[in-house]
């Protein structure tokens, strides 16, 4: 899952070098923390947040498929 | 009108001088040159001192505000043509990533016409690709778009399709447009579709366009909004949206 997040969020960035992804798993839930370039935190979130609702949406699909939960946190 | 007469050893210094005197700067006096003064011989036997009249403008607001000449237009830089973007190969590759990623195990089609890319998933049997009213599919499309549109400068819009499941939807859609219009005509009461999102809003929109006994609005907030279908007579314009009490 950490994979995912990490490969959507370089292909949006300007900067992918500072992109940096933390999996804290849980026994059902794990966080996926995701960090960005100051500038480029627009890029991830999005208008009205678009962009960030689409990443939690296809990162919820891809863990039903190995039946776990995934919340993805941004981090300023 | 202020006015000032002045001296200085050139008209420069006597302008300079003037300016100072009357606290503004040397665009918005109006000289007069009463002696152009002279250096004299050598600079030191029988020169004169040149003596100006200044007078500060009237109009200075006006002047201070008057556009510059346009100081040179950067010249028009031609169009570097970039390198032609293989949108096929970029989104293939862009996409199968994704897939793999999300751990399924699907072919992909690819077609370009114009400026929207088709790309068509096959061997998703789950549905998990598809989501509930097809948001996982929305949402990939959504980041496919946002991706390939940053790397180059040109739009292109991307259409993503799992199956026939597109074609299917709108068929859906209009099937219920149509159902809920006549209800709509039958009952002579406004109808309330669910919420839906913009692009399945618009195929209900479209079809029922073609009806001018009835109009559709979209109401609410946000990127889902209902649908209100509701009749309207022939010779009074569509002027009032009934109210709902949902």
């Amino acid at each position: 899952m950490k994979d995912l997040v990490k490969y959507i969020a370089k292909a949006l960035v300007d900067n992918p070098d500072q992109v940096e992804v933390n999996e804290i798993e849980g026994e059902q839930t794990s966080v996926i923390e995701l960090k960005v370039a100051k500038e480029d935190l627009g890029k991830v979130i999005g208008k009205q947040g678009r962009t960030a609702r689409a990443m939690r949406t296809i990162l919820s699909a891809a863990s039903t498929k190995i039946r776990k939960r995934s919340v993805l946190e941004i981090l300023e | 009108m202020a006015s000032l007469e002045t001296e200085g050893k050139s008209i420069e210094e006597a302008v300079e001088t003037a300016c100072i005197q009357l606290n503004v700067p040397k665009e918005q006096l109006e000289i007069e040159i009463l002696n152009s003064g002279s250096i004299g011989i050598f600079g030191i036997m029988g020169s004169k001192k040149a003596r100006i009249r200044a007078t500060i403008k009237e109009e200075k607001l006006e002047l201070v505000s008057e556009p510059q000449p346009p100081t040179q237009v950067a010249p028009v830089s031609t169009p570097v043509s970039l390198p032609e973007i293989d949108w096929v190969a970029e989104a293939k590759t862009l996409t199968q990533d994704l897939l793999n990623l999300m751990g399924l195990e699907a072919s992909l089609q690819i077609k370009k016409e114009r400026e929207t890319l088709h790309i068509k998933i096959e061997g998703d049997k789950s549905g998990l690709l598809i989501g509930r009213r097809g948001q996982n599919l929305d949402a990939l499309q959504y980041l496919i778009t946002r991706i390939l549109n940053r790397k180059g400068p040109d739009k292109i819009k991307v259409v993503l399709d799992s199956g026939d499941y597109r074609s299917h939807r709108k068929s859906y859609l209009e099937d219920l447009a149509l159902k809920m219009a006549e209800k709509s005509k039958k009952t002579g009461k406004p109808v309330v579709i669910s919420p839906l999102n913009a692009h399945d809003r618009r195929i209900i929109h479209l079809i029922l366009e073609k009806d001018k006994s009835l109009k559709t609005i979209s109401r609410g907030e946000g990127q889902l909004k209902k649908i209100v279908i509701f009749g309207v007579k022939e010779d009074r314009p569509a002027e009032a949206i009934p109210e709902l009490d949902s």
